[in-house]
């Protein structure tokens, strides 16, 4: 398998897909903190680097559903997988050779940009506030969830043998989930009660009333399967990565490591029995 | 013309892809009512039922580019494109008969929405009212159709130059979604209040407003809303935003620059598919 490995780095580095994410990602890891800096002269305010250098995970559901859809779906179009069986390697070796490589294409993509977006928030935001306990447990977590949502793109690949198809379905996922985290996020955001009424009197005083609840506020159930699903899903991991507010690191941690080894094993199980026309 | 339009809605209709973007815009018509409906019942207010019927242009912009991308690039690697033009069939023919077919699979796929959008509402809210005057609406709905067409050219003339369909889906879907996403945050940015009223703190932590206005720092002045307004009235993603969320505030302005992208993307898909060497 360290052959397949290695012949996938040297396919790595000239694939076209990899450097226009890489140079994106970088892109975005100068842009953010910049744009970052100059709305904090207009707004008169301090923004520190804890919310910017982890921000690479919700992009990188998008950067790597287009790096990994477009890199393995060469293997099939030009036949190299039928030419490595045919030279004696196994499923399983082809397969994992390919999580390998897309795993690591991914985090090199995540430090795409967090290398940037840490020197230049340094530079020009300040020190970080947050402690150094919350930085790596977030990092760490940030970098299962790169892995989790790999994962599930290699199994799309690997077992969609139409490219454009493949590139569809991976790039589908991720605006489905934006769609869900948004909904997940606003409802889990509702606030218990509404302010109540503001109101003027003829003397100019104001009279508020007494709060009342919030019919949207989520309870009970419902509450805790949108807690789960906030915990669960990779684009609301992302986000809360990004924003450095993870409020179950156990379940998140759990949730990424549960998504990788289903992908892995569904992958590899159904992998073995395609037909490779 | 005829005979590559009547091959195309042959092969379209037993395409599984087509049907199952008919299935989403279908369940995009749906899920735009039900979400609707739900929200204003929390809200105990009414949900008009022009307020998402022209949300089929976000849908286009998401189906179309699959569409084309898939449909149309599928021509390249079957070999078809070429086997058109060794018959006789020019490359402008071609080429119109693809814009063509793209133009009406856009017209199917918002139809289609529609359909399952009215319908859902006369079932769930059928004494739901308009929020707009119909002279307005009607003007919306050819503004609609122009930018279906402005669509349609641009993502054909991507999908007729891309000869990589899997390329071509991605730079389509980034695309479409890069539309929709940039409409919606310069609309965000020029709706932006321009003055927020001054706060003093009060008793109990209650922070009471004091009668005067100060000016929003995060409202855009200047060059930057220029350039915003720019975006918003001369980009896809600005015109396509106008539409679906009822914004348009010069319907005539949307119809012509829609049809000048389209034109403009019509033209350069042109002479770029003459040059292109349809290996």
């Amino acid at each position: 398998m360290n052959k397949l490995v290695f012949a996938g780095f040297a396919r790595l580095k000239k694939d076209l897909a990899f450097w226009v994410c890489f140079w994106g990602m970088a892109a975005l890891g100068v842009y953010l903190p910049v744009a970052q800096y100059f709305d904090s002269l207009r707004y008169n305010t301090v923004f520190a680097p804890d919310d910017l250098v982890f921000n690479y995970t919700p992009f990188i559901c998008i950067a790597a559903a287009v790096f990994i859809s477009l890199y393995l779906g060469i293997d099939y179009s030009d036949g190299t997988i039928r030419n490595k069986m045919m030279v004696g390697r196994t499923r399983n070796e082809i397969y994992m050779s390919n999580w390998v490589v897309c795993v690591i294409g991914t985090l090199l993509l995540c430090l795409a940009f967090a290398v940037p977006a840490t020197v230049i928030s340094l530079f020009l935001l300040g020190a970080a506030k947050a402690p150094a306990m919350a930085f790596l447990t977030t990092a760490l977590l940030s970098i299962l969830v790169a892995v989790a949502v790999t994962s599930i793109y290699v199994l799309v690949s690997m077992l969609c043998p139409n490219k454009a198809v493949a590139s569809t379905i991976c790039l589908i996922i991720p605006m489905v989930l934006f769609v869900a985290a948004t909904v997940i996020n606003g409802a889990l955001m509702e606030p218990p009660t509404n302010e109540g009424m503001v109101t003027f009197t003829e003397n100019g005083m104001e009279i508020a009333d007494d709060s009342v609840p919030n019919p949207a506020y989520l309870t009970g159930i419902k509450r805790a399967v949108y807690e789960f699903l906030n915990d669960f899903l990779p684009v609301n991991q992302a986000i809360q990565c990004a924003g450095m507010g993870i409020t179950n690191p156990l379940r998140f941690a759990l949730c990424d490591l549960g998504i990788s080894l289903a992908s892995i094993f569904a992958g590899l199980g159904l992998f073995a029995r395609k037909d490779l026309k | 013309m005829g005979n590559i339009l009547r091959a195309w809605a042959r092969s379209i209709c037993r395409d599984w892809l087509f049907w199952a973007e008919t299935a989403f815009a279908a369940w995009g018509g749906g899920f735009m009512v039900l979400n609707g409906v739900e929200a204003c019942r929390e809200k105990n207010a009414a949900f008009p039922w022009d307020s998402g019927a022209f949300n089929c242009l976000m849908i286009a912009s998401i189906v179309l580019p699959v569409f084309c991308s898939i449909t149309l690039g599928r021509e390249y690697g079957c070999g078809g494109m070429r086997n058109k033009t060794a018959v006789g069939h020019g490359r402008g023919r071609v080429y119109f008969s693809a814009l063509l077919v793209s133009f009406m699979a856009a017209l199917w796929f918002a139809g289609v929405y529609l359909l399952c959008y009215l319908g859902l509402f006369l079932a769930l809210a059928p004494e739901a009212e308009m929020s707009r005057e119909p002279g307005y609406l009607l003007a919306l709905a050819v503004c609609s159709l122009i930018v279906l067409l402005a669509l349609a050219a641009f993502f054909t003339a991507l999908a007729m130059l891309i000869q990589s369909q899997a390329w071509g889906v991605t730079i389509g879907l980034a695309a479409g979604f890069l539309f929709v996403i940039a409409g919606w945050f310069v609309s965000l940015l020029l709706h932006t209040p321009e003055f927020l009223p001054l706060y003093a703190s009060g008793t109990d932590n209650l922070s009471l407003p004091t009668g005067e206005m100060t000016i929003n720092p995060a409202c855009p002045q200047g060059a930057y809303r220029s350039a915003l307004e720019f975006f918003y009235n001369y980009t896809l993603g600005g015109m396509v935003f106008q539409c679906s969320s009822l914004d348009a505030g010069k319907p005539w302005l949307i119809i012509l620059n829609a049809g000048v992208t389209g034109a403009l993307a019509t033209l350069a898909g042109v002479r770029g598919f003459y040059r292109k060497d349809l290996r």
